[in-house]
């Protein structure tokens, strides 16, 4: 670390940059005005003590405005990282791969194309699609949620518009790359994906490093389905050691619509996510998977929201984490259901599999029921590889050593096989159990 | 006579501070089928367990023996790569793994090496058959959701992958109905040979009608207290253990 390169986090922003940037990014006015309220909600956050509530993990987020760093050079788009339509996702429709501060290059196949899917560059959407913008950009997550949703709101314009048509049903998926590349400490990668009525699309977004600076990305999603519309979403969260993640997702979901999503935390010193789901119309469904992967010293907490407005809605949040080393991980689950919720179901669970001693975990379910004629479960577990399920493998002949590859990849295939079709579900299994065991 | 598979010699097994086995002896042939039959708790699964290794059961004294060789101390693994399969009472479920991912595992460990996928199919699928096995079941958790035949079935399936060369069958009469008892009595009996050995742990004769045992224990508190041939079913059968229980209190 050069001294001359090291600054605190803070000092990277400032109320003249960030409106420089909207000025790059052809602020129409009521951009500047939201900036200017991130910019004003992230002083105000700074300046705020004791923090604004947070929860465990949040408040080792809350000290990086102190933090002492030194971003590195800007580095190139490594080449692993680049554009093409196929992956360890599988063969896709559209890819963009951007780096924090480069547009990037976007693939979109003659399919989705030719049934009027956009896929567009934040800024590009930002010239050619305003109207669509200022309806829903900042719809779901306000810029004054949290001291980083305000830093996001200012400095944001990184990210994508996703629209997908009425009737649209895409077979393959559209994958967001996007990669810290250092030079600046902060990313805040953008997604707003409006899945119009009965449409159908997988979308994956992941974010990346490119090197081993220390960044901080705090990204905002935002899903917006429309009536019977179906969207899996899956966030893949695989920053390097040096850097910290906030991500907040937020979904809404009009009658008959379904969420699939599943969110993975694989890098990064400390992550915090926010899966909010607001089931708006009835008879919708939402499922929310996560998975959080602990290793070293990382600090992963994971929320959920399950906000049943509709009636006659079904969700079911399954968070999962993997811990070794002496990782902690925090999850705190919140099922809401209204008085006009009626006839709803909503479980949650919370496995966690500890596989060190040092290891921790922590669960906080709440429950808040204003209907009187819904189903809800809640269920968490705390715990190393089971003993009688060792055994069970051992009699069959498998060496020790398997026993808990087998187990803890079975315990990650789980999320991949709750996906909805099945070629996902083969796809994500195998990405899945890789990840468990540290394979990739 | 044909070699000796399995002597177990003056076996102890304690439970956390209770002993439950004490002192069994118990001597199993290549080619034989024996029947262990005995009341509710009186420690046929604590035996099976303690063969197989099960941590909870301490051997506090005596021996087991595999083919000439002390498995006593053996790690569970390896007893199992070498020949010997254990049927639970009770198979737990293993989330997330399928059954066909868990015998392509299991059989590979067994036989050292991971033959063709194709062949390895063809393989399970026709053991699936014979136990008339729905194929879907292929594609779901080992024994997750199970219900209580369907895991024993599953056992047995194991069983006819792992081609082991002493089997012990815990109850798995238990859970099955008539039709599919039969089913399963058919298959165990098809992939019986006279290279392999069987204990049967049982409460009833139904199985032992399908399944004509060569020996027949009574197992009482924690020892066998009579043996004989399958005359002693029919004896069980009509008696109770009344008699057997009076025999190994006189002996106590
Ligand atoms: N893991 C254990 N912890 C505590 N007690 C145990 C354990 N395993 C067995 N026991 C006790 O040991 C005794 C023998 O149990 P075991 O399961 O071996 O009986 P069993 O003959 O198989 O009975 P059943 O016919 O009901 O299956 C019982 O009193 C049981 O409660
Ligand atoms: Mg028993």
């Amino acid at each position: 670390m050069t001294a001359t390169a090291t600054r605190r986090f803070r000092d990277f922003f400032s109320l003249e940059s960030a409106r420089g940037l909207g000025a790059a990014c052809g602020d129409p006015a009521w951009l500047g005005e939201l900036r200017l309220r991130g910019w004003r909600a992230f002083e105000a956050g700074l300046e705020a003590s004791p923090r604004p509530a947070g929860t465990r993990w949040l408040k080792v987020a809350e000290s990086w405005p102190d933090e002492a760093l030194d971003p590195g050079p800007k580095l190139a788009l490594p080449a692993a990282l680049g554009l093409g339509l196929d992956g360890e996702w599988g063969p896709l429709s559209g890819a963009y791969t951007y780096g924090c501060e480069s547009e990037g290059a976007l693939l979109l196949d003659e399919e989705a194309r030719r049934a009027g899917v956009l896929f567009l560059p934040l800024r590009e959407a930002l010239r050619s699609r305003p109207e669509l913008l200022e309806r829903h950009l900042f719809s779901r997550t306000a810029p004054e949620e949290t001291l980083y949703t305000g830093l996001h709101a200012a400095y944001f314009g990184q990210g994508a518009l996703i629209h997908i048509p009425k009737g649209v049903r895409l077979s393959r998926p559209l994958r967001l790359r996007g990669v810290h590349t250092g030079g600046h400490a902060g990313f805040f990668p953008h997604l707003l994906v409006l899945a119009g009525e009965g449409s159908s699309a997988t979308v994956v977004e992941e974010t990346r490093s490119a090197g081993e600076a220390p960044g901080l990305v705090s990204g905002v999603a935002e899903l917006v389905l429309e009536r019977g519309a179906q969207l899996n979403y899956i966030s893949f969260q695989g920053l390097n050691q040096a850097s910290g993640s906030l991500q907040r997702q937020s979904t809404v979901l009009a009658a008959d619509a379904r969420l699939y999503t599943l969110g993975i935390v694989a890098g990064g010193a400390w992550s915090t996510s926010f899966l909010g789901t607001r089931l708006d119309g009835g008879g919708g469904s939402a499922d929310l998977l996560g998975l959080a992967l602990g290793s070293g010293s990382r600090r992963i907490e994971i929320r959920t929201l399950q906000d049943h407005v509709g009636r006659s809605a079904d969700s079911d949040a399954l968070v999962k984490s993997i811990l070794r080393g002496s990782s902690r991980f925090y999850f705190d689950g919140v099922v809401k259901i209204y008085r006009s919720g009626q006839n709803s179901n909503a479980f949650q669970s919370n496995p966690n599999l500890l596989l060190s001693g040092e290891a921790r975990a922590e669960s906080v379910p709440t429950l808040e029921i204003e209907a009187d004629d819904v189903a809800c479960k809640h269920a968490a577990s705390i715990g190393g590889i089971d003993e009688e399920e060792r055994f069970y493998l051992l009699s069959r002949g498998i060496p020790l050593r398997d026993t808990e590859t087998i187990i803890t990849e079975g315990f990650a295939a789980e999320l991949g096989q709750r996906l909805p079709d099945a070629n996902l579900q083969e796809r994500f299994v195998a990405i899945l159990k890789d990840l468990a065991t540290g394979q990739s | 006579m044909s070699e000796v598979l399995l002597k177990i010699e003056g076996l102890r097994v304690a439970v956390g501070e209770k002993e439950i086995l004490k002192g069994v002896d118990l001597t199993v042939r290549r080619g034989e089928i024996h029947a262990l039959m005995g009341p509710n708790g009186s420690g046929k699964s604590t035996l099976s367990n303690a063969i197989m290794g099960h941590p909870h059961y301490r051997i506090t004294e005596g021996r087991i023996w595999f083919k000439g060789e002390d498995i006593t101390e053996m790690p569970t693994d390896e007893k199992a790569r070498k020949g010997v399969f254990l049927a639970f009472q009770y198979p737990v479920a293993i989330p997330g793994v399928t059954v066909t991912n868990f015998l392509r595992a299991i059989t590979k460990a067994r036989r050292g090496e991971e033959g063709p996928a194709k062949e390895f199919r063809a393989e399970m699928a026709g053991a699936m058959q014979t136990l008339a096995m729905d194929p879907a079941f292929a594609r779901r958790y080992v024994n997750d959701g199970f219900s209580g035949g369907e895991k024993k079935r599953c056992e047995m399936l194991q069983m006819a992958l792992l081609k082991p060369e002493l089997a012990i069958l815990d109850e798995t009469d238990s859970g099955l109905d008539i039709d599919a008892l039969k089913v399963v009595c058919d298959g165990i009996n098809r992939i019986f040979n006279p290279q392999m050995a069987m204990l049967i742990i049982t409460h009833y004769q139904r199985m032992l009608n399908y399944v004509t045992p060569h020996r027949v224990h009574v197992f009482v508190a924690g020892r066998v207290v009579e043996s004989g041939g399958s005359e002693l079913v029919a004896a069980l059968e009509s008696e109770g253990y009344d008699r057997f229980i009076k025999k190994s209190l006189a002996a106590a």
